[in-house]
């Protein structure tokens, strides 16, 4: 294709978990003034919705398949996008939840735009990861925050505080790359709880969770405890919550040497 | 592309708390008034994302053979990964293309009887949802057309819980799996929700330092903090509305 001079743009935007619900006014303005929207959604209503908005929308979930590793299909959607743009299109790019959570392509996208000489930008959604914390009521400044893909953890031998919370994600995806037609059939999740046994013992007890993808539908909020945790409590969705084994305790010593060194006008009041 | 009635209530809903409630109130009215089949209600009452958008995908209407065959010509001109994913799975890369789900009719044996031409039945078919692992007429009332060649006696349950399975609905030679099955229970089996009081005016011997008084102040917070939140995580325990 020939490429457009001085034209084009690339912006990334999140359409949030809760389908509508969750699009901010910011993502919805630049649909809509779009010259092209490439989707790649997880819910019927938002599809809907967003064909409505700006009819020139193109689906870019229809490059997973059932004999392609993912990261082939992440290619392919990075490579659409950039060729959109090289034709000189101000291409608005819309991924479910926050854009730049577990997308590989969008980064890929942004970088090879940029390269061109194009703008490319990111505008942030709501995230699995904020729904996780309004769901389960947890606050990450309150014992502090883990948060793991599930491969890379295992994978990489991740050191974790068993103190702090955990939260690891596409844990039915552990070890396994492709895209099954049917559903991912968890074959690998037994390494992962095994390895989280000797952590926390076999009876600590871990959260599967999935966020409501409408505001008709309900989360999923599945307390298990490790030992009896199978294939058949997760998807291809679902996340885990792993509370802490133990508190973390305060330095007490630490705390009086920062409190003795605090400024005179402090103890004035 | 404008919305159905059933899509601009899914909508509405996301924008407009009064709607929702109102929804929530009779959904099955409310989505009845939206045009929502039998069918189509039962997957929305799922309440599970999955299940909704498919059942939502199905109501929308097909785009005629001239809108596709432009849409595949431009796509596999522009696009040689589409073009492969095409050949490869035509069926779901153009229902998730074109935002629709293609109705489909296969008809297949069911009996022969001594003397007679065989009896065939005509089911529509559709895809089984992706991650669900069941056809989303599984225990549905699907409509059945029975065609009988003659004027034979033929006693069948249409409302009969088939599971079927099919493969690349697109082709002409379609290789089709019929299963019977018998829908699985589940059990409903909530667990009792305990609350943990802890009494955090009793710390114990007052003889312990500060730093050691510190810290079984914090345990006792922490556990309270974390049986609290169990407590709360299986009151809101929803297996029984896991999908497959």
């Amino acid at each position: 294709m020939t490429e457009t001079a001085n034209a084009g743009s690339l912006t990334v935007i999140g359409s949030g978990i809760k389908s509508v619900a969750h699009m901010t006014l910011e993502a919805k303005a630049i649909i809509e003034a779009a010259d092209v929207v490439l989707v790649c959604s997880a819910d019927a209503v938002t599809d809907a919705f967003l064909r409505e908005l700006n009819p020139n929308v193109e689906d870019l979930h229809v490059y997973y398949g059932i004999d392609v590793r993912r990261r082939k299909t992440y290619e392919a959607m990075t490579a659409r996008m950039v060729e959109m743009v090289r034709r000189g299109k101000d291409v608005a790019v819309v991924f479910y939840g926050h854009p730049g959570v577990f997308v590989d392509p969008t980064f890929a996208a942004i970088n090879q735009v940029r390269e061109m000489g194009r703008p490319a930008v990111m505008r942030p959604g709501i995230s699995a990861e904020d729904c996780l914390i309004a769901d389960l009521e947890i606050d990450p400044a309150a014992q502090g925050f883990q948060t793991y893909e599930a491969t890379y953890y295992l994978t990489r031998r991740i050191v974790i505080d068993v103190r702090v919370p955990l939260v690891l994600w596409q844990v039915a995806l552990v070890g396994d790359s492709s895209y099954p037609q049917g559903g991912f059939d968890s074959r690998n999740l037994g390494f992962l709880v095994s390895h989280l046994q000797e952590l926390y013992g076999d009876d600590h007890e871990v959260v599967i969770y999935e966020a409501a993808q409408h505001p008709l539908a309900r989360p999923r909020i599945w307390p298990v405890p490790l030992s009896g945790l199978g294939p058949e409590h997760v998807t291809g969705i679902s996340t885990m919550f792993v509370p802490p084994k133990e508190p973390a305790f305060i330095d007490t010593d630490l705390v009086e040497a920062m409190r003795s060194n605090a400024p005179t006008w402090q103890d004035e009041q | 592309m404008s919305m159905t009635s059933l899509e601009r209530l899914m909508v509405n809903v996301c924008t407009d708390i009064k709607e929702l409630k109102r929804v929530q109130q009779d959904p099955v009215s409310a989505y009845r008034a939206a045009g929502a089949s039998d069918y189509v209600i039962e997957c929305l009452q799922r309440e599970r994302g999955s299940w909704m958008s498919m059942a939502l995908t199905m109501t929308r209407p097909v785009p005629s053979q001239s809108e596709i065959d432009a849409f595949v010509g431009r796509m596999t001109r522009e696009d040689a990964f589409f073009a492969d994913r095409l050949r490869v799975e035509p069926r779901r890369v153009l229902e998730r293309a074109l935002n629709t789900r293609f109705p489909s009719t296969t008809t297949f044996d069911v009996v022969e009887v001594a003397g007679y031409p065989t009896v065939t039945v005509s089911a529509p078919l559709v895809h089984s949802i992706v991650g669900a692992g069941l056809s989303p007429y599984a225990d549905a009332d699907i409509d059945v057309d029975i065609d009988v060649d003659v004027d034979v006696d033929v006693d069948v349950d249409v409302d009969v819980d088939i599971d079927v399975d099919v493969d690349a609905i697109v082709d002409v030679d379609v290789d089709v799996d019929v299963d019977v099955d018998v829908d699985t229970v589940v059990d409903t089996d909530t667990d009792t929700v305990v609350d943990t009081v802890v009494d955090t005016d009793n710390l114990g011997d007052l003889s312990i330092s500060n730093a050691e008084r510190t810290h079984q102040v914090i345990a006792r917070q922490w556990e309270t903090f974390w049986s609290s939140h169990s407590a709360y995580w299986r009151s809101r325990d929803d297996r029984v509305r896991v999908d497959a």
